[in-house]
């Protein structure tokens, strides 16, 4: 054998390989995506459509393939970071809220809330106990406080993914740390104007 | 994701569609939600609420949806013993109500663009300010009013 065709033998290999590999994790993701948009709403493909994604294009690629298979080795290394390696692709986790103590505002008792937080209607459309229509998850918050904690009001600004936010609420503070809070405030606010300096080194990361 | 079917509200004697979900903080800040049943692309909350203002303050008086495994939605079904008026007291934030023709529309969410924006700021279901935004001029044959172009329907799964 020549090396002309070991070369080729070996690119081809490595191209199937590769295909099936990134087919495995690509119908993984797809899988996800049709679980979030309900499976019924994914449409089926027409006959061409799938003669082109499953026999034309993966043929293509294995005589492409079998040329520059050190080129795509080198981009398969530079995206996951290894060849036998796949960094985490899909969605991007949730940042999860969480309040420290910069955020809290002000010790206060059960009652001190309570007596702050009745709501009053003049058209009667809200029952006259604390915190109104929400009487019932704040019992469901006390059910959870203990007498070594304390409960103190808060207010944090917090940049989920849709967009930042103001979040107000009572917060239970306790020896092991910062607890269970209750909301009484979740707006959405303007976001901040990036700083040009900032603006420039996102540029240039993006660029990288 | 399909642009969304608006809440609607009633302000000023006038109907306006309403281009932001409050009901939605009630779920976030601990209110219990029942499993709503999703029937098009269009509707993913799987509600419609009717709103209303009277003397500055927000109303939900109306809720409209089937629930998960049959059944419809009402506003008693999440308020027991509020079954014509609910004052939105947990709600704090800006409420966008778009008016005239559409100038783009954007198949995703609310985020169309209309002749203007009517802005109701609410501080805990109060209304504390009202601001219109001027967004340019649509073409005359643009369509008037809020509307959604095009949704999928799902299959009726209580018939099945």
């Amino acid at each position: 054998m020549s090396y002309g065709h070991f070369y080729l033998s070996l690119g081809l290999v490595i191209s199937v390989w590769m295909f099936f590999e990134n087919k495995w994790h690509q119908k993984e993701n797809d899988e996800a995506l049709k679980k979030i948009l309900r499976s019924k709403v994914v449409q089926e493909r027409r006959i061409h459509e799938v003669l082109m994604s499953e026999v034309v294009a993966p043929l293509l690629f294995f005589a492409v393939g079998s040329f520059v298979w050190p080129g795509l080795l080198y981009l398969k290394f530079k995206e996951h970071g290894g060849i036998f390696r796949r960094g985490k692709t899909g969605w991007p986790d949730e940042s999860v809220f969480e309040l420290k103590r910069e955020n809290l505002l002000e010790k206060l008792s059960v009652q001190e809330i309570e007596e702050r937080e009745v709501v009053r209607d003049p058209l009667g459309a809200v029952p006259v106990l604390p915190f109104g229509h929400l009487n019932h998850a704040w019992k469901n918050f006390l059910d959870s406080y203990q007498a070594d904690c304390e409960l103190w009001s808060f207010s944090v600004e917090w940049s989920p993914w849709g967009g930042p936010e103001l979040r107000k609420g009572y917060v239970q503070v306790c020896p092991k740390g910062i607890d269970a809070y209750f909301l009484t405030v979740c707006r959405d606010i303007e976001k901040k104007p990036i700083p040009k300096k900032l603006k420039r080194k996102w540029w240039g990361k993006l660029a990288d | 994701m399909t642009a969304q079917i608006p809440e609607r509200l009633r302000y000023e004697d006038n109907d306006h569609a309403m281009c932001t979900n409050p009901l939605s903080d009630y779920f976030v800040m601990g209110g219990e939600s029942p499993n709503f049943e999703v029937s098009c692309t269009a509707l993913w909350r799987g509600y419609v609420g009717s709103w209303e203002i009277v003397a500055d303050r927000l109303y939900l008086i109306g809720l409209n949806g089937r629930l998960e495994g049959g059944g419809r939605v009402s506003l008693e079904t999440i308020f027991p013993g509020f079954y014509d008026r609910v004052f939105a007291h947990w709600y704090s934030g800006t409420i966008r109500l778009p008016q005239g023709r559409q100038i783009q529309y954007v198949h995703m969410g609310y985020g169309s663009t209309y002749e203007q924006d009517l802005f109701l700021t609410i501080e805990r279901g109060v209304v504390t300010q009202q601001t219109i935004k001027q967004n340019g001029q649509a073409d005359s044959e643009a369509p008037d009013g809020y509307g959604v172009s095009a949704m999928t329907i799902f299959r009726d799964k209580s018939k099945d």
